[in-house]
C-alpha cells in the first residue's frame, strides 16, 4: 500500500490503485516459478499496475528537452532535503505532477534506470531525465519553502 | 549533510523503501469480489477455445464422413443393382465366332442367375415395344417399393431395351475362361430409375454388339497420394509478459537452416465431382525456429563500492544484461482434409488445380502445453501425367497455424506460417 501512496495522487487513489494491483497478482499468481522471489515479483506487479494506471488516468507528457531540464535542475540546491516526517515528505512527493511523480518514484525509489522508465512508460529517455530532473527541482523549492534547509549527520 | 544529487536521492529513497501503509478495511473483500468474475471470464475464454477447436475438429469429422459416404454411396447402388439404361444385346450375331470378345464369369451363381434372366428377356423381346417399355417402368417401380427384391437380378439387365428387335431371338454371349477383354462399354450406367421410366425409348445403337461387363464400382474410386513438403517459415513473435524480465534485442534468425522445416502427407483422393475431389490424409510436419535476445533481470550480479569519504560508501548495484539463444522444434503428427478444386477438367496435358483444408495436429515434441495445433493450408497445384497410373504433382503452398504456441523458453509466444513446395506423386489405380 505504501507504494500505491507513492505512486497515486491522492489516498483514494491509492487504494484504487492497490485494490487493482492485488485483483492482478490473484490473477497471475499461477505463473510465478520461484515462490522465493513473490514478495519482488509483487512489487513489480504493483509498479506495472501503477504505471497503467497512470496511462489510464493521466497521461499528460512532459515533453522537456533534456539539457534544457538539467539546467533548471542545476540551480542553486545546497540544502536538499529536510527532517520532515515520511507522511509530508510524501504529501510532497504526491504533489508533484504525474508525469513527475512517476519519473521521480521509479528512478529515485525503485531503482529502475532511463532506459527501462522511458520503455515502460513509453516517453523518450531523455524525456525521463528532464522530468526527474524537474521532480528534483520541484521538491527542492518546496523543501526550501517550508523552511528547512538541512539534513545531515548530526 | 547532503551535498550531492546521488545524497539526496538515496535519502529520500531510505524514507520510502520500507515505507508502509494500511490499506482499508474492506479491500480484502473488494479485491476478491473482482477476482471471481475475471477468472470467470477466462474460464470461458478457455472454453471458446475449446470450442474453436472443436469446431475444427468436427469440420475435419464432417469432411471424413462426407468423404466415406460419397465413397460408400456407389457400392449400396451396386448391391442394390439398381436398374440401368443399358440395352439388352442384340440377337443378331447367333453365331459365336462373331462374337468379337469374351467375357469372363467367375461366380456359378451369377451365371445361372443371369441366364435365367436372359430367358426371361428373350420372352419378353418377343413381344410389342410398348409392352417391353411397360415392363420397364414395373420394373423401375419394383425397384423402387421394394429393393430387398431387386438384389437377385444382376446389374444392366433388369430392363429389356424397347428397341430390342423382335424378329431376332436372344443368344446368350459365349463364356470362356479366355483373358478379360471387355471391350467397349456400349452406355454407362443410369443410376435414375425415375428418369428411366419416364423416357417412353431409349435409343442405343444396335450397331454394336459386343458384350459388355460392368465394373465392380462403377463410382468413386479413390486414388491414392504421397507428397513432401520442404518448409520455409516465418512467424509472428509475441513477447510473453513477464514482470521479472526485461527482454531487447529480439532477433530471430535469418539463417536457412534455422528456419527449414518438412512436411511428409499421405492419403486417399476421392472425386466428388469432375472438378472438384477431397483429398484425406495423414501428415507429419516439422517446423523449427531460433531467435537470440538479452535479458536482465532486476536483480543486480553485482555491486561496485566507493568509498565517498571515511563514513560513507556508495555502492551501486550493476546489471549484466546477457545474450540467450532459443531454438525450439516443433513436430506434429495431424490428420488432414483437404477439398481440390480442377481448374482445367478433362483437358490433357498439365493439370491445373486449387487445394485448401485444414489440419488437426496433436504436438509430439516441444515443451508446450497447447498440445492441439488447427492448421490452415491452401496451395496451387500443377499436374502432369508420368504413367497411366502415376502423376506428379506440384504445388506451391503456405501452412498456417491457427494457434499460436508457446517457445521452448516460454518467453515468447509464436504463431508460424510457412511457405513451401509439395512435391507429390498421385496414383489412382486401374479400375
Amino acid at each position: 500500500m505504501g507504494l500505491c501512496r507513492r505512486y497515486a495522487r491522492s489516498q483514494q487513489e491509492a487504494e484504487d490503485m492497490f485494490h487493482e494491483g492485488f485483483i492482478r497478482i490473484f490473477q497471475q499468481i499461477h505463473t510465478v516459478e520461484q515462490p522465493a522471489r513473490l514478495i519482488h515479483w509483487m512489487k513489480r506487479v504493483m509498479v506495472n499496475t501503477a504505471i497503467n494506471w497512470y496511462h489510464k488516468h493521466h497521461h499528460e507528457q512532459f515533453e522537456t528537452d533534456y539539457e534544457e531540464a538539467w539546467e533548471t535542475s542545476n540551480t542553486d540546491h545546497t540544502d536538499l532535503l529536510a527532517r520532515i516526517s515520511t507522511e509530508e515528505l510524501l504529501m510532497l512527493v504526491q504533489d508533484l505532477a504525474d508525469g513527475y511523480r512517476m519519473v521521480f518514484n521509479l528512478y529515485v525509489i525503485d531503482g529502475y534506470s532511463h532506459l527501462e522508465i522511458a520503455r515502460m512508460m513509453g516517453i523518450s529517455e531523455g524525456t525521463s531525465k528532464s522530468q526527474l530532473a524537474r521532480a528534483k527541482d520541484v521538491l527542492k523549492q518546496k523543501l526550501k519553502k517550508m523552511g528547512v534547509f538541512s539534513y545531515g549527520h548530526y | 549533510m547532503a551535498t550531492t544529487d546521488e545524497e539526496w536521492e538515496r535519502l529520500f529513497r531510505q524514507r520510502f523503501e520500507n515505507y508502509k501503509s494500511e490499506p482499508d478495511e474492506d479491500a480484502l473483500e473488494h479485491i476478491l469480489s473482482h477476482v471471481k468474475p475475471v477468472s470467470a471470464g477466462k474460464s470461458s475464454a478457455r472454453w471458446k477455445k475449446r470450442l474453436g477447436s472443436g469446431l475444427v475438429a468436427l469440420g475435419i469429422l464432417a469432411l471424413l464422413l462426407f468423404s466415406l459416404w460419397q465413397y460408400l454411396l456407389p457400392t449400396a447402388a451396386d448391391r442394390s443393382k439398381l436398374p440401368t439404361g443399358i440395352s439388352a444385346r442384340s440377337t443378331k450375331n447367333t453365331n459365336p465366332a462373331e462374337v468379337p470378345s469374351t467375357y469372363r464369369v467367375t461366380d456359378p451363381a451369377a451365371l445361372t442367375a443371369e441366364k435365367r434372366l436372359s430367358r426371361e428377356r428373350a420372352e419378353v423381346v418377343g413381344e410389342p415395344s410398348d409392352q417391353r417399355v411397360a415392363m420397364n417402368r414395373r420394373t423401375v417401380l419394383r425397384c423402387l417399393l421394394a429393393p430387398e427384391i431387386i438384389p437377385d437380378i444382376p446389374a444392366g439387365e433388369n430392363i429389356v431395351s424397347a428397341l430390342s428387335s423382335t424378329a431376332h431371338p436372344i443368344s446368350e454371349p459365349e463364356r470362356t475362361w479366355a483373358q478379360p477383354d471387355f471391350g467397349p462399354i456400349v452406355a454407362r450406367p443410369v443410376h435414375a430409375p425415375l428418369l428411366m421410366a419416364a423416357l417412353p425409348n431409349v435409343r442405343i445403337s444396335s450397331t454394336d454388339h459386343t458384350p459388355t461387363v460392368e465394373p465392380d464400382r462403377p463410382g468413386i474410386k479413390p486414388s491414392f497420394f504421397t507428397s513432401v513438403m520442404p518448409l520455409y517459415t516465418f512467424r509472428q513473435l509475441t513477447p510473453s509478459r513477464q514482470d521479472e524480465i526485461v527482454m531487447e534485442k529480439i532477433r530471430p534468425a535469418t539463417a536457412l537452416s534455422a528456419r527449414t522445416g518438412w512436411r511428409v502427407q499421405a492419403g486417399a483422393e476421392w472425386a466428388l465431382s469432375r472438378t472438384f475431389g477431397l483429398r484425406v490424409g495423414v501428415v507429419y510436419q516439422q517446423l523449427q525456429q531460433q531467435l537470440t535476445y538479452t535479458a536482465r533481470a532486476l536483480r543486480s550480479d553485482s555491486s561496485k563500492v566507493e568509498w565517498i569519504d571515511p563514513q560513507t560508501m556508495k555502492v551501486t548495484p550493476l546489471y549484466r544484461s546477457q545474450e540467450h539463444q532459443v531454438k525450439t522444434t516443433w513436430q506434429y503428427a495431424a490428420i488432414s482434409a483437404e477439398g481440390r478444386l480442377q481448374l482445367n477438367p478433362g483437358k490433357a496435358g498439365l493439370r491445373h488445380y486449387l487445394a485448401a483444408g485444414g489440419s488437426l495436429g496433436f504436438l509430439i515434441s516441444g515443451r508446450s502445453r497447447q498440445n492441439w495445433q488447427p492448421i490452415a493450408q491452401a496451395s496451387y497445384g500443377i499436374e502432369r501425367q508420368l504413367t497411366q497410373q502415376v502423376r506428379l504433382q506440384v504445388e506451391p503452398g503456405i501452412v498456417y497455424n491457427l494457434r499460436s504456441i508457446s517457445d521452448n523458453s516460454r518467453c515468447f509466444s509464436v504463431r508460424p506460417y510457412s511457405y513451401g513446395l509439395v512435391i507429390g506423386l498421385h496414383w489412382q489405380p486401374s479400375i
